[in-house]
């Protein structure tokens, strides 16, 4: 079923004025966000047409709302609620704003299946007057917007959290991926050069390249199993940030669509560009950066069908740190009134970046090396990076009668990825070349994925025992299977890459297959309780082609190098999650889950049943606010993993830790209290412990360990702040308004732990923005580091070797590597 | 100073598990109580004894060598040690993190690195014109004193990188780093170094009849023989203050020459043999 709420938002027409008439104006809608339907309405079957009188004000902020028909208070409400997130040009009489009042019909239809069509717009009410301002006359609003309920409901616990495009778009970005950055909790850094994905840490998950955090963008699964560089490897480098339309960040595990690396939680990335028509940005920066992006957004189609196209390249800010990458994002929404509704998801990737790796502290210290620089070093400055992606999806949305609705969806993805870098020097020898060695550690990856996927849920019409309790069931799959080849090697940087040393050349076939079953009761209005479970069956099928191998002992003639074997195991759990709304505005959570995170195939045994990494999650929170002129959310939350990672440099790869527990904290306030003023603050707490001694090895059998000892590479406080304005400096300057906006960014990472009782610096990162917009043409200078902040992107502790004519040293050191110093973009743009 | 308190007031708040250690690296030879026992009842007196040494690994692991490549703590410098004299002085500071450490290796001040073709001589064996040992004392037997010197150059040849003197299964070594640690004393002895020298190989009592070379040794008398075998003359060493060595004759005092027996047993006591003592002072040790 298809159920649609058109609305039209009508003129207002004033009496004629005795006096000679000043030039007036009507006000006119600058932003407008959907209604969205009650999924307890739709249950209830209500429909009717809520109609607001609304007061906008002079400065084209939502002032009071009446409702002077009403659909009965859950469409009245719903209605209200969007209103409030409308924004106004204000209207004017003789050129000065002023207060007006226009009258607003939202119709909430429910359609049958057989007329999933919405009908046409509510004919036009004309003839509300300006409470005192008598001058607005004439001119009409006459807009038409589609609301649509959601399919289902995604807020499962305190820590969910939607991120809408005005905080998205309120501090200035660099890259697409750091739209993630308005995530509570939540900090990204990109360290390995244009080519290589972010590091993620979320709510006391130091999540590497994404280990912990299911990422989705359109639909697409992005995160990668038993990629090389990194379990659950994420690149985000393709976003486009103007394409990203709103994020849903699920922190914990309490949905049963939660699948493999949702272990931090899961974020979901919508695309869709509201600006339609074409557009083209150029922008030039510091370090000879330059950035080019052209879009286009049909008028008449909603937001969700676009085509947006990036190029991006630098000489980056230090040393051998050039880049370049270019991306393509399109999506087409199909089949906008029916019962179906189809999307074409395709995005492109292609990035190729030098990386200055990593510098010793103590060599910084002593001024042996630059903070920005890279060693004089062949193996030093030979790194680099190359990635390339393309991801295809088509998604189909069915909204049958009484609120039944499925979705369905394959994809298919390759992902090419290399990567040559060096963590440690000179420390390695070969294993597969007797009295080899020293030619520098200069690790190559290459890990090539083949994915395709399928997902599919059907979502019952609600079973209504009693007039108070309403419940929907729902069940779901999805799948997914991988072929990977990967390969790792060391290389001579001085002799044309010869390579000395073969460390990992296998193939992985892998698949996961998953199925979840999903409850919602609604039991009067003020009680939600939602039971699940999920359960993933995981297969893997390596082909190790340098298994068994054992350097320089065995002849060779003993055997044949080579360990082919399999794998399968289940992973299995509860998701539930119980609001409780006594009072409008006032929401208390409560949410417990049990997820997973599959293993990287290659430690595998034969026979073994995969040993999942499981995670148990519990929220308790509290939500407040009626409106978006102000949400908090304050959420305490409890994490146990059964078998956590940390990142070993010297292996380049994630190391078993043991157990894990996080006990934290989160405190997010949204507020929009202006019609041009919108601002976010999170501040994450965390108290991430190990609770058993990490394993053992013939190199350390006793690693040092004491209960409840900190996790290493985990920050206890994150905080960040986005502040962004967009007023109107001066109306009706000649054809169009005057529009400025400015932007403030703030992040603080606290300092953490690392590995051998050594603690990172704190991070503290201002970043500023300023812009004019004057209709087609816009206009924007971006500074980011603002203060010029001296701080490491990533910082590591480990041995290293960097002097290749000094004494080796053994024992670790701190490592960083550095993030950007002040940096500035200025932007032009032109839309049509 | 800021930043550092900040980090203080954090760690106070984050327990890590390990913390960094520092503390001082001494070394210290061993005074020789009495004379030295060798092979065939000969005793060694030594005049002097030079080593150098470092740098000095301490391991997690109960075997060294590749098994540390991460090292808990480490001494990456060098100095020389008089092995004859048992007062400590400070040769540095071991820098480290806390934990146990179970076994140890360490280079005589020649390290092999992996970029390198040849092994390098750090600052304390330069001080020894290259060499790991230098030493020199005499022997004696039944009234017979033989004079020697010995240098000797003990690098890394077989596995490139890494330390040559390593904890064997059999050495009993166990300690746990902590905070308290203030210095780690090495102690050498240099009396078992030459225990296996065979000075009876150097000594002779022949006859131009019975050994065919130009030169034997009677004792202390050099014979100067005929290819025929027939004694030409006789020369008193000890005259001269000289000792008559097998193949040399009269001569000043014994070389060790490379590869030869001399040589071999005093570098495999100083790789295998008999190893330094590791001594321990924490905080509340009287100094």
């Amino acid at each position: 079923m298809a159920v649609c709420c058109t609305l039209c938002v009508c003129a207002i027409s004033a009496p004629a004025q005795a006096q000679a008439p000043a030039r007036t104006a009507a006000p006119e809608v600058i932003e407008r966000v959907d209604a969205v339907y009650p999924p307890q309405a739709l249950e209830q079957r209500l429909e009717g047409t809520a109609t607001l009188k609304v007061t906008i004000e002079a400065d084209g902020r939502v002032g009071d709302i009446d409702v002077v028909e009403s659909a009965g208070s859950l469409l009245d409400d719903a209605a209200t609620k969007a209103m409030r997130q409308w924004r106004f040009q204000p209207a004017t009489r003789g050129g000065e704003p002023t207060a007006a009042i226009v009258r607003v019909p939202f119709r909430f239809d429910l359609p049958a299946v057989e007329r999933l069509d919405a009908g046409a717009p509510p004919p036009l009410d004309a003839g509300v007057a300006a409470p005192d301002a008598g001058g607005v006359s004439e001119s009409a609003i006459d807009v038409t917007v589609r609301g649509e309920r959601k399919l289902r409901n995604e807020d499962r616990g305190s820590s969910t959290f939607t991120v809408a495009k005005p905080v998205l778009e309120a501090a200035p970005r660099q890259e697409g991926a750091e739209v993630l950055r308005t995530v509570p909790g939540l900090y990204i850094a990109r360290s390995e050069g244009l080519a290589v994905g972010h590091r993620y840490m979320l709510r006391g998950f130091d999540a590497d390249h994404g280990q912990d955090i299911q990422f989705t963008v359109g639909g697409l699964p992005i995160n990668q199993p038993s990629h090389l560089h990194g379990q659950g490897y994420a690149d985000l480098g393709f976003l486009i940030s103007e394409s990203v339309e709103e994020l849903t960040a699920l922190e914990g595990v309490y949905d049963p669509r939660q699948g493999d690396f949702a272990v931090a939680g899961s974020i979901d990335v919508r695309l869709g560009m509201e600006q339609r028509g074409w557009a083209a940005k150029s922008s030039y920066g510091a370090f000879n950066s330059f950035r080019q992006l052209v879009s286009w957004a049909p008028e008449g189609q909603p937001n969700g069908t676009f085509g947006a196209a990036q190029y991006t390249r630098t000489d980056g800010f230090g040393q051998n740190r050039q880049g370049e990458a270019a991306s393509a994002i399109i999506q087409a929404v199909l089949g906008t009134t029916g019962a179906w509704r189809h999307r074409l998801l395709g995005i492109l990737y292609g990035a190729r970046g030098s990386h200055a790796g990593v510098v010793r502290q103590d060599d910084v210290a002593a001024g042996r090396i630059g903070f920005y620089d890279v060693y004089p070093l062949a193996t030093a400055q030979a790194q680099n990076a190359l990635s390339g992606r393309i991801m295809l999806g088509l998604f189909s949305e069915y909204r049958g009668a009484e609120g039944s609705n499925a979705e369905a969806g394959v994809w298919l993805g390759l992902d090419d990825f290399r990567v040559q870098q060096n963590f440690t020097g000179f420390t390695q020898r070969s294993q597969a070349l007797l009295n080899v060695a020293g030619r520098g550690d200069l690790i190559e990856q290459q890990n090539r994925t083949l994915s395709l996927g399928l997902m599919g849920r059907y979502r019952t019409r609600p079973y209504r025992p009693a007039s108070w309790a309403t419940a929907n069931v729902e069940l779901g799959l999805s799948g997914r299977v991988d072929s990977i080849d990967q390969a790792q090697n060391l290389l001579d940087a001085v002799v044309r890459r010869q390579t000395w040393d073969r460390r990992v050349d296998a193939s992985v076939f892998g698949a996961d297959v998953g199925f979840y079953g999903d409850v919602e009761w609604r039991l009067t209005k003020y009680l939600n309780v939602r039971v699940g479970a999920r359960a993933d069956v995981l297969y893997y099928d390596v082909n190790d082609r340098l298994g068994n191998f054992v350097p320089s002992v065995r002849p060779p003639d003993t055997f044949i190098v080579g360990y082919r074997r399999s794998a399968l195991g289940l992973a299995a759990g509860p998701r539930a999650s119980v609001e409780v709304k006594p009072i409008e505005g006032l929401s208390l959570r409560a949410a417990y889950g049990e997820g997973y995170r599959s293993p990287q195939a290659r430690i595998l045994d034969d026979g073994e049943a995969a040993p999942f990494s499981k995670v148990r999650s519990a929220d308790l929170g509290v939500r407040i606010g009626r409106d978006d002129r102000l949400q908090i959310t304050a959420s305490g939350y409890f994490t146990h993993l059964s078998d956590d990672v940390a990142f070993d440099a010297e292996d380049g790869r994630l190391e078993r830790i043991g157990q894990t527990r996080r006990v934290g904290a989160v405190v997010h306030a949204q507020t929009r209290p202006l019609a041009w003023l919108v601002g976010a603050l999170s501040v994450t707490y965390v108290h991430a412990q190990l609770l058993e001694r990490p394993p053992g090895s013939a190199q350390d059998p006793q690693p040092p360990y004491q209960p409840g000892q900190s996790l290493p590479y985990v920050p206890p406080v994150v905080v960040r702040a986005d502040l962004g304005a967009k007023p109107t400096l001066v109306p009706h300057l000649w054809r169009w308004d005057l529009v400025g906006r400015a932007g403030v960014g703030f992040s603080y990472l606290s300092p953490r732990p690392l590995p051998y009782g050594a603690f990172a610096d704190h991070v503290a990162l201002a970043d500023a923005s300023v812009g004019l917009t004057w209709g087609p043409l816009d206009l924007g200078f971006e500074v980011y580091n603002l203060f010029n902040t001296r701080y490491a992107a990533t910082e590591l502790n480990f041995p290293s070797s960097w002097n290749p004519e000094g004494v080796r040293t053994r024992t670790p050191e701190r490592h960083l590597i550095a993030g950007s110093p002040l940096s500035w973009w200025l932007t032009l743009g032109v839309s049509l | 100073m800021r930043r550092s308190l900040f980090a203080v007031l954090l760690a106070a708040c984050v327990d890590t598990g390990q913390e960094p250690v520092s503390f001082a690296m001494r070394v210290a030879g061993t005074a020789p109580a009495a004379p030295a026992p060798a092979l065939n009842g000969w005793e060694i007196t030594l005049d002097s004894a030079r080593l150098a040494f470092g740098p000095l690994y301490l391991c997690p692991g109960f075997q060294a060598g590749s098994l540390c490549d991460t090292a808990r703590a480490e001494w990456v410098d060098s100095a020389v040690v008089d092995v004859l004299d048992p007062a400590t002085y400070d040769a540095g500071t071991v820098e480290g993190s806390t934990g146990p450490v179970r076994s140890w290796m360490f280079d005589y001040g020649v390290v092999s690195l992996l970029t390198q073709q040849q092994p390098v001589a750090l600052a304390a064996a330069q001080r020894l014109d290259g060499n790991s040992l230098r030493l020199s004392g005499s022997a004696r037997k039944g009234g017979r004193e033989l004079p020697f010197a010995l240098d000797v150059r003990i690098q890394q040849v077989v596995e490139g990188g890494a330390s040559i003197v390593r904890k064997s299964d059999t050495d009993t070594f166990s300690h746990d780093l902590a905070v308290g640690d203030t210095a780690l004393t090495v102690r050498f002895d240099a009396r078992p170094w030459l225990r296996d020298v065979d000075f009876d190989a150097l000594v002779e009592m022949g006859t131009c009849a019975s050994v065919a070379r130009p030169k034997v040794c009677a004792g202390d008398l050099e014979l100067s023989c005929s290819d025929t075998g027939v004694e030409l003359s006789q020369r008193s060493c000890t005259a001269e203050r000289l000792v008559c060595l097998r193949g040399l004759g009269c001569t000043d005092r014994v070389r060790f020459q490379a590869g030869s027996q001399g040589d071999q047993a005093v570098r495999n006591a100083l790789t295998g043999g008999t190893r330094p003592a590791f001594e321990w002072t924490t905080q509340g040790d009287v100094p």
